[in-house]
């Protein structure tokens, strides 16, 4: 299996509200909002933590879900968000974008 | 002979939002032009730390049929049909196309109002408002949505700040509603005044008037839909998007199902 590592792209912005995580493309300023394993993936693309272990130490750690499908789901995620230029991907670690998602 | 000296007046200062931008130029009908629309807001200053200086095309016909917004080098650009605009926000100066037209004029600085308001946690909204007992309340939603008819249903004790779009800025812990002179179909200029937010409602038309209280996600997603803001910076689209958090999680804000009549304003408190 490949490596792949993930990053928020600056060109996203974010925010966690009242437990949803809503993102904003600064391209198009279309707005996205995640369900909640997408949104423990997205708050967990920190560049230097790949998607496999994503999956296996958050995802399948906090919810009851079979850790090949998960990945595969995850999989599915990250190329639409990637596509829309909301993560960046690569093969090995990437820096994190300077963008700061708030919480709140 | 008068021993008055006749100087001919080059500029005026348009205050909105507590901002004072300086116009100036050569042509006395769109300094005319200028007093007549921004009679609330003129300033009786001189000077303004942001100066425009205005050139008038006689028929403005720029590129650009929908507005376009771009930043190169530290420098904004605006344009449209009607008008064109450049600003340098580390000089304060800029510089206006366009012809003698109120509303050309309007657009230019609402886009103005909306540059200098993204670094100071604010932004223009879609949205009429008005202050009752020293404190605003706002109404926010696409045309048609209802915002002219609220701002027509006012209660004598309240104070209109718009029908049209609104005028929200971060004031330490509060966050400051402020007159504005850009009018909807009411065709009335708000009055130059400010007050503490208390609540904004999302106006939905029904069939009676019900107040419920929006999740902050969902506020954002509504408001956001009603913020004037130009989505080719992607700085800008940030600073926009994260001050509309900010917002709605520390001010409530509803969803307003109404019927026109002067009652709805019993929900308003």
């Amino acid at each position: 299996m490949r490596a792949c590592y993930i990053a928020k792209s600056p060109m996203a912005a974010s925010r966690e509200l009242g437990g949803e995580m809503i993102i904003m493309s600064a391209v198009d300023s279309t707005l996205f909002t995640l369900n909640d394993v997408a949104s423990l993936i997205w708050k967990s693309a920190d560049g230097a933590t790949s998607l496999q272990e994503i999956v296996e130490s958050k995802v399948c750690a906090e919810f009851d879900v079979d850790p090949s499908v998960a990945f595969a789901d995850a999989e599915r995620l990250v190329g639409e968000l990637a596509k829309r230029g909301l993560l960046l991907v690569a093969d090995h670690p990437v820096e994190q974008s300077l963008h700061a998602e708030r919480n709140s | 002979m008068s021993n008055v000296a006749m100087t001919r007046v080059q500029a005026v200062v348009v205050e909105i939002g507590g901002t004072p931008i300086r116009l100036c130029a050569n042509s006395a009908s769109f300094l005319g032009l200028a007093q007549d629309r921004y009679s609330g807001f003129l300033s009786p200053a001189t000077q303004a730390p942001i100066n425009l200086t205005v050139d008038l095309a006689p028929r403005p016909n720029f590129a650009q049929e929908d507005i376009r917004v771009a930043r190169q080098a530290g420098r904004w650009s605006a344009e449209r049909a009607d008008f064109r605009l450049e600003w340098d926000p580390k000089t304060k100066f800029g510089k206006l196309q366009l012809g003698l037209n109120a509303y050309s004029l309007d657009a230019a600085l609402r886009i103005l109002h909306t540059l200098l308001l993204a670094d100071q946690g604010g932004f223009l909204l879609h949205a009429a408002s008005a202050v009752r007992n020293r404190r605003a309340f706002l109404f926010f939603g696409p045309s048609g949505s209802g915002k002219t008819t609220l701002a027509r249903l006012a209660p004598p004790d309240a104070t209109l700040l718009t029908d049209e779009i609104s005028y929200l800025r971060e004031d330490g812990e509060n966050y400051l509603a402020y007159g504005t002179p850009f009018t909807g179909e009411l065709a009335k200029s708000g009055e130059n005044i400010s007050a503490p937010i208390a609540a904004l409602y999302h106006l939905v038309k029904g069939p009676a008037n019900r107040l419920t209280p929006m999740k902050p996600g969902d506020a954002a997603r509504a408001l956001l839909q009603s913020v004037l803001f130009f989505g080719e910076d992607p700085n800008l689209v940030k600073l926009v998007f994260q001050s509309v958090c900010d917002l709605v999680c520390q001010l409530p804000v509803y969803r307003l199902e109404f019927v026109p009549d002067e009652s709805v304003w019993d929900l308003v408190q």
